[in-house]
């Protein structure tokens, strides 16, 4: 595992998908903390790359070749989370770095309670740690070996 | 008695005020003409011709999490840069009404739309419109997809739509959706469902 941020240090979302790239990651997680209620999962929206017969993988499709496994992936963490009776969604967004990262990507925005108190809500962020950890591990066999 | 000497004096200063308010006056009437001239010759923009139309405008609920169609009426321009522009102004304005549904930064609007070809779309939005705009990928997603839908909706023939903030490409509307890309109003169309 490999945290893209240590710290409170920003970077470029180019250079995440770039980082992600460059280690040949299997699968990238991206986590976000928001108002509201509840847990979305999200996939990419990439769209495939206009000429078929490209032989190198635009940037901006990096993406295409797994969302398969990403939108299989994200499936599965959902059921985990309900499981656990965390209210919890699957949802396609135009997320960046997603469309640019070459390997299964998803991104779990996990909301703070509806009064934004800037808190996970008790028990939120272990269940939703170990929906992650559990999904990919069981989900191995079922999205490749490359998991 | 009243010496001839200052008699003489008050003459002539009376003289050169009343010498000077005439080229004061015949100054005025100058200008006056000068600025009616100038303006004849300035070009006269004719208002758009258009008329108001009950519209279909797709909002968002952030309560909800859901996105909803709601009916307005909106003065449409019959030009279609100009349509577009007032379709994707009646549906920022259902976020400034009171309590709102999904707000959004005071300033928050449409500058300009341009149409590339038939198909193609490119909003200008104000700066607000992103700088102020609640971050979360779930907001940021149903703030442009209420936009794209509500114009595909009201505009025919959209195919592809993108956006700039005060004239300039941003990575993204509040940290986290993509704000570089053409969006495809078809994909666009079959999220709106999974909001509906």
């Amino acid at each position: 595992v490999r945290l893209l941020r240590e710290g409170d240090v920003t970077i470029g979302l180019d250079r995440r998908a770039e980082i992600t790239n460059e280690q040949r990651a299997a699968v990238y997680i991206a986590l976000h903390a928001t108002s509201g209620e509840g847990v979305r999962v999200y996939t990419s929206m990439v769209e495939p790359p206009s000429t078929a017969a490209v032989k190198l993988t635009p940037w901006e499709n990096a993406q295409t070749g797994f969302l398969a496994s990403s939108q299989l992936l994200a499936t599965a963490v959902v059921a985990e989370l309900k499981k656990k009776k965390v209210e919890a969604t699957r949802i396609a967004a135009p997320l960046r770095p997603l469309n640019n990262v070459a390997a299964t990507a998803i991104a779990v925005e996990v909301s703070l309670g509806p009064k934004d108190t800037r808190r996970l809500p008790e028990g939120l962020q272990e269940n939703v740690v170990s929906a992650v950890t559990a999904t990919i591990t069981q989900a191995k066999t079922k999205i490749g070996s490359q998991l | 008695v009243i010496p001839r000497h200052q008699q003489i004096a008050v003459s002539i200063l009376l003289f050169c005020v009343l010498l000077s308010g005439i080229f004061i006056i015949r100054l005025t009437h100058k200008e006056e003409a000068k600025t009616l001239e100038a303006a004849r010759f300035d070009p006269v923009t004719p208002p758009p011709t258009g008329k108001t139309e009950h519209i279909r405008v797709l909002v968002a609920y952030d309560d909800d999490r859901a996105l909803r169609w709601r009916e307005t009426d909106a003065f449409l321009p019959t030009e279609r840069n100009l349509r577009a522009k007032e379709v994707l102004r009646a549906a920022l304005s259902q976020y400034f009404q009171v309590p709102s549904p999904h707000p959004l930064a005071k300033g928050a609007d449409v500058k300009d739309v341009y149409l590339i070809g038939t198909d193609t779309v490119v909003v200008d939005t104000t700066a607000q419109f992103a700088d102020g705009h609640p971050s979360g990928i779930l907001l940021e997603e149903m703030t442009l997809t209420s936009l794209i839908e509500t114009l595909t909706a009201n505009v025919p023939g959209i195919a592809r739509v993108k956006f700039l903030v005060d004239g300039k490409e941003r990575e993204t509307l509040a940290g986290h959706v993509d704000l570089m890309s053409f969006y495809s109003t078809a994909a666009i169309h079959d999220l709106a469902k999974e909001f509906e």
